[in-house]
């Protein structure tokens, strides 16, 4: 009995891609919640460094958090794409083995097709496709600018990035149907090279080669990451301790005047004692410390004075300190690959299925549609890929 | 000779697909009549409301700077209760707002719907040939066992702005309590944010204990399909045929079903609404009559507001007000993230109805190419 493959327009990599993409965002705007409430914090001498160390570790904290989670949200992805390509595999290639005379021998009939794309160069881009190991030297830069254009060169360097069109996941849908131009590819079957359509069938399972090298990549640039967290953290240690000595002085100028010293005790033996940290719960989002805030009542420091501009900037995440370069980075690099990998699997997955059709189109157009195929599978021949006598004659030599 | 071919042909990079034009010279009738060449049925409304919920979280995120910005900078407490007056108001549109999109996800359902089955009148014409579908015919597709309940997602659960005084009358369940500065204060920080939002989620699909922020996306697709996140082979028989038949054909059970759940959904948020606007409207600065009215009847008889009874008049320090303020922001805060949860969930499950329609007439256009191939079969014979 025929498997029809039917069309979907929602799987559940796309719910995952994109709604990792709104955690992330989320994330992001509760700790630019958290900066912008943390620039009316006042420091003085005993609660600065504390403050800074667990603001600072946090943040890390989260990046390593946030880059696992996507490294876990890869995997995800890439293990509900392989089981799919074994299961519309198991049963196609059978069918593949029992046909393959009539796929590759038998004359096309005169038969029309169409479909949007140009699948050889998408199978291709695919192919090429490789995610690069994440380096902060070469890639840092690019990942810090607004644009995604830097970021996509870098991932894939053929790819014609219109920065006109915000919707990068269509942008790579595109390129990997081979279809940016709106291409549509339509002929008649006897235009179409069944042989490359059948070898691309018959060794799709093969495709786990390409996952297995994009993990690896993924898992080597974990390396990465964490080498410049460490390093960020103690290049700001340092600079602590010099800050400190100048808080210090501002502050004991100003102690009479203000009660920002009980407010700061407070603050500090609440984090030690481990209740109810400052900005910060199970989900990640904001709590307000109302102790905290109530004796914020009578603080005021023109310097901390903000626009709405900055409010807007604040909580968009745009922030540009060196303390949240690192997320901001990382987090633009997971968006682009995010995206690049969901639509190289869905372009993959989609094409197979459309060579499929038309290669069942092409047999029944001789067999008519055999209502029990499995009747004769046992005598299928198993055979590798397809090859002519010529191209065997030729590799013997 | 002319073939049939049942395949769904549609013309978008959303489900690329092969169109057979013609065979032989001769064009494939039903190529025409299936043609969906409508880009909004491709339409995701679960990714629709992952877009709404991120720009409402921005904009609710602005409204908060503003607030923390006005409490940090103010001189006095004056300008602070001003500050919350502003972020209440702001924020009171957000229930106004999640209702318009909730009702324009539901609009664009029903019209795509609409479009999808009205337009099908090739297997209307047809209709009543799948009377004739048999074991013969059975065939096999990659598919999703789609599954709907009209109460998930839940929409009356808990919503009532009541629910949320809760800490206090947990309070109250030890005898009397002093409605103070500090006793607000500890009420606020003994709510777990985060565990209220997981057990929200795991109510809202009708399921007990938790489901954490990181799984719903997770959750929702597998809710509607009976636990699968990839599609599995599913055996075409007589009866799968004729439920696809009935569901699709009948349409407007759908329609009314999905028009009831808007509705539920509406009253329950309009009731928060009403609450809401209670508690936060303020006469002149003083809000906190409404607050101590709206408590639980146990707790208000037993409470007592900075030591005394609230019979006697309630005298309001600024620091209890500003600590009310706090918590009813703090309230105003859930009541967003229910939305968001909500709004996710209602998108999963048009999503799952639109795809489950789409299933349903790939497989009804299948069943009836095979009953026709064996009808002219028997013919010839």
């Amino acid at each position: 009995m025929d498997t029809v493959f039917f069309d979907t327009s929602v799987d559940s990599y796309l719910y995952e891609s994109a709604y990792s993409e709104f955690i992330n965002n989320k994330i992001e705007s509760e700790e630019a919640i958290a900066r912008h409430l943390s620039k009316y914090i006042p420091m003085n001498e005993a609660a600065y460094s504390n403050l800074r160390a667990i603001n600072e570790a946090k943040l890390s904290d989260k990046i390593k958090s946030s880059w696992q989670k996507f490294i876990n949200f890869i995997k995800g992805i890439f293990g509900k794409f392989m089981e799919s390509c074994t299961k519309i595999l198991y049963d196609e290639k059978d069918y593949l083995v029992k046909y393959k005379d009539i796929i590759l021998n038998k004359k096309p009939k005169d038969i029309e097709y169409s479909y949007v794309g140009d699948f050889s160069k998408g199978i291709q881009r695919c192919m090429d496709a490789k995610l690069p190991v994440f380096n902060w030297e070469s890639h840092g830069k690019a990942c810090l600018s607004d644009s995604d254009a830097e970021v996509v060169k870098i991932i894939t360097p053929n790819m014609n990035y219109d920065t006109g069109n915000e919707d990068l996941a269509q942008q790579f849908k595109d390129y990997f149907f081979g279809a940016e131009d709106g291409k549509v590819s339509k002929g008649k079957f006897s235009d179409l090279n069944f042989k490359s359509m059948y070898n691309f069938c018959y060794n799709f399972d093969k495709i786990d080669q390409m996952v297995k090298t994009d993990i690896k990549h993924l898992e080597q640039s974990t390396a990465a990451i964490e080498s410049k967290i460490k390093s960020d953290i103690s290049q700001k240690a340092e600079n602590t301790s010099t800050n400190t000595t100048t808080d210090t002085t501002k502050q004991n100028s100003t102690k009479d005047e203000t009660k920002n010293e009980s407010y700061l005790f407070e603050v500090e033996t609440q984090d030690k004692s481990g209740q109810n940290n400052e900005g910060e719960s199970r989900d990640g989002s904001l709590q307000i410390n109302t102790n905290a805030i109530s004796k914020m009542n009578s603080y005021k420091d023109s310097e901390n004075d903000s626009t709405d501009e900055e409010v807007a900037k604040n909580a968009k995440g745009g922030s540009d300190s060196d303390e949240d370069s690192v997320a901001k980075a990382c987090k633009h690099w997971q968006t682009v690959c995010k995206a690049m990998l969901t639509a190289k699997c869905t372009a993959v997955q989609n094409i197979a299925n459309t060579y499929m059709k038309i290669i069942r189109t092409h047999v029944r157009s001789y067999v008519g549609n055999s209502k029990n195929p499995e009747d004769n599978r046992d005598k299928a021949e198993k055979t590798e890929d397809y090859k002519t006598t010529e191209e065997k004659n030729q590799e013997n030599k | 000779m002319s073939e049939l071919f049942g395949f769904n042909p549609t013309n978008t990079l959303d489900s690329v697909s092969f169109d057979v034009l013609a065979i032989d010279g001769v064009e494939d009738p039903m190529i025409d009549v299936n043609k969906l060449t409508n880009m909004e049925l491709n339409e995701s409304y679960f990714l629709t409301a992952v877009k709404y919920i991120s720009e409402s979280r921005m904009e609710y995120a602005l409204c908060k700077n503003k607030l923390y910005s006005c409490i940090a900078e103010a001189a006095n407490s004056a300008v602070i209760l001003e500050g919350f007056s502003d972020f209440f108001s702001k924020t009171r549109q957000i229930i106004e707002k999640f209702l318009k999109f909730i009702k324009s996800l539901f609009q664009r359902f029903i019209t795509n719907l609409n479009k999808l089955v009205g337009s099908e009148k090739y297997l209307t014409k047809h209709k009543k040939l799948f009377n004739d579908f048999n074991d013969n015919d059975k065939f096999k597709f990659e598919g999703f066992k789609y599954t709907f309940s009209p109460n998930i997602p839940n929409a009356s659960i808990a919503l009532n702005f009541d629910n949320l005084f809760d800490p206090f009358e947990a309070m109250s369940m030890n005898g009397s309590i002093d409605i103070s500065a500090g006793s607000v204060a500890s009420t606020i920080q003994s709510i777990n944010y985060a565990n209220d939002y997981d057990s929200f989620r795991a109510s809202v699909l009708g399921k007990d204990g938790k489901i954490y922020e990181s799984d719903f996306s997770n959750a929702l697709f597998k809710v509607f399909r009976d636990g699968a996140d990839t599609t599995d082979t599913i055996e075409a028989d007589r009866r799968i045929v004729l439920d696809a038949k009935e569901r699709f054909f009948g349409f407007s059970a759908t329609k009314t079903s999905v028009e009831n759940e808007y509705k539920r959904i509406e009253a329950s948020y309009r009731q928060l609404e009403d609450q809401i606007k209670s508690i936060t409207s303020r006469n002149g600065d003083l809000n906190t009559a409404a607050f101590i009215d709206r408590l639980p009847e146990g707790v208000k008889s037993n409470a007592t507001v900075n030591g005394k009874s609230t019979q006697q008049g309630i005298a309001m320090s600024a620091d209890l007000m500003y600590q009310i303020d706090v918590f009813v922001k703090n309230q105003l805060d859930r009541i967003k993230e229910y939305s968001d949860i909500h709004s996710l969930a209602f998108g999963a499950k048009l999503d799952a109805m639109k795809e489950a329609a789409k299933q349903d007439k790939n497989v009804l256009y299948t069943a009836l190419s095979k009953i026709q191939r064996t009808d002219a079969k028997r013919k010839e014979q």
